[in-house]
């Protein structure tokens, strides 16, 4: 699914000292399965989130989306990628407040309302919320709440990827293993890629990806770690 | 389910009732230069009639330099045998119109004409197209409007002596009152000694074409052809115009700059919701439309409250202090719209622009 090679995002270039926030990156991600990417604050696993979901462009390198470069594309080209392929869920909600939690999700949709109703219903019952809080606005719903809401409007369009950012940071423990469970259940099919700093909460992952300093530190899968150990 | 998309701009007007209606009572203050623009050009409504007039009617007089009226004789000789044209002497006194509160509460001078008799005033009033009862008019009668009359309170019968114009003597009566809505005072006034002017008209020619029908006639004769009130009158509203048009833009860059003040405020507080737009793929033009839908949505209101607003101000000013006095104040006026557009687009043009670029390039990764 992406392909990224030797991809650098660097800041104050007219600077003698540069910022590399990514430097000389490498990595293959597959077609399904939950990817976690894991360092340290400023290890860059952000930037290499918004550079893979087109939200910024490398200052160098290649990133191949399913057979398509994705830095060379014009911007109406990445806002149809990200309109169609992808998902986003941030770490804090970004619910718009005046939206009902059904129209939050249904705002994201393509194509006709009373479908994107009715498949915005079935993820919000899907993510445990009531009926009755269909209708609420963020202000009325709790943190756990907000952040399944902002699930179910990254997941309307049935979009290929989801890009996690700090998921469950703003979430208590029984929250964030909730929403770890349904992004689980989602890459089944799917390629989910979870950015955090908080190593507790990528225990189910297919692929662990680890950064230090804008930098591919390690890769590895730790189910079959785990397959191994066993 | 929502009946509105929430992407839409009436979603957000109804779930942001407080935020628009904020923003719909600032911009209705602009449609208010439409009011201020019916008010400017109302002046000028009461000269509508004697412009009328005016280009009906040419009014010739004697030179100072033909000092033995030959050439206005001569004149008179040749307009009597044009058979294209009719006229009537009058008096060389020039009397002045009755002055009038107009609706800028300036005191504003008429149009005066002059007759030697009921039956010269009847034919030139033919001509205008003025009918009335003139039964009681003779020598020293003055006939005015009932607007006329309304203004100054004047009634039947009512005397008015020569203290509102020195070159009146004696007294003079109000004989007649017609429904003409004009401005204009009409005088008879029987003056065989000093018939110094003619007043020509025409039933095949008016305006320019009379005039320089006039004129041509005229030729190098020591004629005096009197300007029509239209090319006399409205050189000096222009400076109206100008002062008009220069607080018309003064305005509107004070309410620009306070509206987009306003506007500035509250969408900057939601520019993490059009960053996360932008992060779901709407793209920038989406944006730019939605941002453009929003801001011209509520302007939209606020003209329709406006429009409602100032009809309903302009028909009780009227009922109930401009008609009593003969005057109006127009529901409508070139003015008024051109100065309304130039307002809401010196308002519009650079809020849309502005907060569209910057609601557009919202990025989520910034925050």
């Amino acid at each position: 699914m992406f392909e990224i090679k030797n991809v650098s995002m660097i800041y104050d270039m007219n600077s003698d000292e540069k910022l590399y926030a990514l430097n000389g990156f490498n990595l293959t991600l597959p077609d399904t399965g939950l990817v976690g990417i894991i360092g340290p604050s400023g290890s860059g696993k952000s930037t290499l989130m918004y550079c893979m979901s087109t939200l910024k462009r490398p200052t160098e390198g290649s990133i191949v989306y399913d057979g398509q470069e994705l830095t060379g594309l014009s911007n109406k080209q990445r806002e149809n990628i990200r309109r169609n392929e992808f998902g986003f869920v941030f770490q804090k909600h970004y619910l718009v407040p005046y939206m009902t939690a059904m129209d939050n999700v249904t705002v994201a949709g393509i194509g006709d309302r009373k479908e994107l109703y009715k498949k915005g219903a079935e993820y919000l019952s899907l993510l445990g919320l009531k009926k009755r809080e269909f209708n609420k606005r963020p202000s009325k719903l709790s943190g756990g709440q907000c952040q399944r809401v902002a699930i179910a409007r990254a997941m309307i369009n049935n979009p290929r990827v989801i890009f996690a950012d700090e998921p469950t940071a703003s979430l208590d423990h029984e929250n964030a293993f909730r929403v770890m469970k349904i992004l689980k259940k989602y890459s089944e099919e799917r390629l989910v890629i979870v950015v955090t700093h908080d190593r507790s909460v990528l225990s189910d992952v297919d692929i662990m990806v680890e950064m230090w300093d804008g930098k591919l530190s390690n890769t590895y899968m730790p189910m079959s770690e785990r397959e191994n150990y066993e | 389910m929502s009946k509105l998309n929430p992407f839409s701009a009436l979603y957000y007007m109804k779930e942001n009732k407080g935020r628009t209606a904020l923003l719909i009572f600032m911009m209705f203050l602009g449609t208010l230069m439409f009011l201020a623009g019916n008010y400017i050009e109302s002046q000028f409504y009461t000269f509508e009639k004697e412009f009328e007039y005016s280009d009906k009617l040419v009014v010739a007089g004697l030179q100072s330099t033909d000092e033995e009226f030959k050439d206005f004789a001569a004149f008179a000789e040749d307009v009597s045998e044009d058979e294209n044209l009719e006229f009537v002497y009058s008096s060389a006194l020039g009397f002045s119109g009755m002055q009038y509160g107009s609706v800028l509460n300036l005191e504003v001078g008429g149009w005066a004409y002059v007759f030697n008799s009921v039956s010269d005033m009847q034919k030139v009033f033919n001509h205008f197209g003025i009918e009335g009862d003139f039964s009681n008019c003779k020598h020293r009668s003055i006939i005015i409007s009932k607007d006329f009359a309304n203004n100054k309170g004047l009634e039947l019968g009512d005397v008015i002596d020569h203290s509102f114009d020195s070159k009146l003597d004696g007294e003079y009566t109000v004989d007649a009152i017609i429904s003409d809505g004009s401005f204009c005072t009409f005088y008879i006034y029987e003056d065989y000694d000093s018939l110094g002017r003619l007043y020509i008209y025409s039933d095949t020619m008016e305006g320019e074409e009379l005039y320089d029908y006039v004129r041509n006639l005229a030729g190098d004769k020591k004629v005096q052809i009197f300007a029509s009130e239209t090319d006399t009158i409205m050189p000096q509203f222009s400076i109206f115009y100008v002062i008009f048009y220069a607080v018309d833009i003064l305005i509107a860059v004070v309410l620009s700059v306070t509206i987009n003040s306003v506007v500035t405020g509250q969408y900057m507080k939601r520019t993490y919701e059009f960053g996360v737009y932008r992060a779901l793929g709407r793209s920038r033009k989406d944006i730019k439309k939605k941002v453009a839908a929003e801001i011209i949505s509520m302007n939209i209101i606020a003209c329709i409250i406006g429009a409602v607003l100032i009809f309903l101000f302009t028909y009780l000013i009227n009922e109930l202090y401009y008609h009593p006095q003969g005057l109006h104040l127009l529901f409508l006026s070139e003015m008024g719209v051109i100065g309304f557009v130039i307002c809401e687009a010196l308002i519009l043009i650079p809020l849309i622009i502005s907060k569209g670029i910057k609601m557009s390039k919202a990025d989520v990764t910034e925050f």
